[in-house]
């Protein structure tokens, strides 16, 4: 149960003033029930990376592979592809289009061809899952808040019942309550073994909740691996347009200073030590 | 999947050339008297010298070929239409029929005529905006224009809506391209099926779009009512547009050849 990444390439406006390398050269492999965050500045190819896996762009060279189905233009199974691995694009409110939630959330299970009684069954439990009660069926989603909308555009692709979901910079334009509800959500999806690939451009929301990190820098592969690992690597190699968190610099400069604090990112686990510390 | 990949009509490509450099009221009048010229030939051969000018000027733009010839896919098929609807409804001495409509001799002859034309007016219209940027474009027509203000016509606003226009015509392209992949990605079929349901399956696309556009028009007018925008009067320029004696050139190289084209098409062919 993965998907697999075999020496991922694209160019864009190939062969024209404008061309520019996106993907070069990604290796990756992805599993359920893990969380995986793709960590970039503005340009570096992480959604490029994140619409391969939903076979919306297709590889120019190299592979990717979804449960043992290859994306490309030849593949029979793209609706399939496209069913298991559900994808939250940016701003995802900005695709509502239905007269209610319900039938907004409705949308992907009719377009997968899932029978009437159990569509009612899906938009349940999808609306469940973001914390929208049935009061909110009958609602034009036009006329909802800013974060209830991301929860309907979250809900109508759950409803899907995908196995992996990407989500491309899913706390864009979120207060700091909406980014929390949004992260508690995508953690207990993890928990019920969906894989969940986060785009982002903020390492400090990286750090704060994966499993794994992918750091890519003008379409390559830079780094991956543990939270812990990632910071280590860029503590000793700073990557252009990506912010150490101040928590994880206070660490390292204690480090330095023969403290021998952890090298967190995670302020909790940096103030217990420093008290430990101070109190030893 | 390519979408709307290959759009470059309308786009503007930054070089380093002669025709990038020029004025841009000395392209826009070049142009327009290219066009002209054009629609002035009568000798099928006359097209290839044009489609020969054409390569000339592309090639001192320093842009590829295949990225003007390119900029002409997308209106493939309303040249192809055109060209069809000369074919069968010019009157003239008929050559056979299918069903109600009648193939003439002169059908097939406009028919050829006009899909050149617009195929060529189409790339000279390319090649202009490839090589001047939105800005320049509504400085230069602007400009153009100004001399009619007197009698009450709306250069300035001409202007500006034309540069918002040209402005939001990649941002509106990428907006649907985002669009039209989120509505895929939750099984959306919109490539398949009667043309009724194509339309229909566009509407989860359409929706959003309309919405997005009214947005952002209204974003635009706030932003430009609080940096105190009031038209065009008073206003004055940072880079005031300047004619010179290499625009003069040009121009006079434009008119010259479609002058001696079409003296050349009439008289001698």
């Amino acid at each position: 149960m993965s998907i697999s990444v075999k020496n991922l390439t694209y160019v864009y406006h190939q062969g024209t003033p404008l061309e520019t390398i996106a993907l070069d050269d990604i290796e990756l492999k992805i599993h359920t029930a893990s969380w995986l965050s793709i960590v970039g500045h503005t340009g570096s190819g992480k959604s490029t990376f994140a619409q391969h896996l939903n076979a919306l762009i297709f590889p120019q060279k190299g592979e990717v592979e979804v449960e043992g189905m290859k994306v490309g233009p030849e593949s029979k199974d793209l609706r399939n592809i496209r069913q298991k691995v559900g994808l939250v694009f940016q701003y995802p409110e900005q695709q509502l289009f239905a007269e209610t939630v319900y039938e907004e959330v409705a949308f992907a299970p009719r377009n997968w061809g899932v029978k009437d009684d159990e569509i009612g069954e899906r938009v349940e439990e999808a609306l469940g899952a973001v914390g929208l009660d049935p009061s909110y069926y009958a609602r034009n989603p036009f006329h909802l808040s800013g974060g209830e909308k991301r929860r309907v555009a979250i809900a109508s692709v759950l409803s899907a019942r995908p196995l992996y979901l990407v989500l491309d910079e899913p706390t864009a334009g979120l207060d700091a309550l909406g980014r929390k509800d949004l992260l508690g959500l995508l953690a207990e999806l993890r928990e019920t073994g969906m894989g969940i690939i986060l785009i982002t451009h903020d390492l400090e929301l990286a750090l704060s909740c994966s499993e794994q990190i992918m750091i890519i820098e003008k379409g390559k592969k830079l780094c991956c691996g543990t939270p812990d690992e990632i910071l280590v690597r860029l503590l000793d190699d700073k990557v252009h347009g990506l912010v150490l968190p101040e928590t994880a610099m206070l660490a390292s400069k204690l480090v330095s200073e023969g403290w021998g604090v952890p090298l967190t990112s995670d302020e909790f686990i940096l103030a217990r030590s420093i008290i430990e510390k101070v109190k030893s | 999947m390519k979408f709307l990949n290959h759009l470059t009509f309308g786009q503007y490509v930054p070089a380093e050339s002669l025709i990038h450099a020029m004025d841009p009221r000395a392209k826009i009048l070049g142009t327009v008297s290219l066009l002209t010229g054009v629609f002035l030939v009568e000798h099928p051969s006359a097209f290839l010298i044009w489609f020969l000018l054409l390569m000339i000027i592309t090639f001192f733009s320093k842009l590829p070929y295949r990225l003007i010839l390119g900029s002409a896919r997308p209106v493939l098929i309303l040249v192809v239409f055109t060209a069809l609807i000369h074919v069968f409804f010019t009157s003239g001495t008929p050559l056979f029929s299918i069903g109600f409509l009648t193939v003439s001799r002169e059908g097939i002859s406009m028919g050829f005529y006009m899909g050149i034309r617009l195929l060529l007016l189409v790339l000279f219209a390319s090649l202009l905006t490839l090589t001047t940027s939105p800005i320049e474009l509504a400085d230069g027509l602007e400009a153009l224009f100004s001399p009619f203000k007197p009698l009450g016509f709306p250069a300035h606003e001409l202007a500006m809506m034309m540069t918002i226009a040209l402005r939001f015509i990649p941002t509106l392209l990428d907006e649907t391209d985002r669009i039209m992949k989120a509505q895929l990605a939750r099984g959306a079929d919109l490539d398949r099926g009667g043309l009724i349901k194509r339309l229909r399956s566009f509407i989860p696309v359409l929706i959003p779009l309309f919405v997005i556009v009214f947005q952002r028009a209204d974003d635009l007018a706030i932003a430009m009512e609080s940096r105190c925008y009031k038209g065009g009067k008073g206003r004055t320029r940072m880079n005031p547009l300047e004619w010179s004696l290499s625009d003069s050139i040009a121009f006079a190289i434009c008119l010259t050849l479609v002058l001696v084209l079409s003296w050349v098409d009439r008289s001698i062919w």
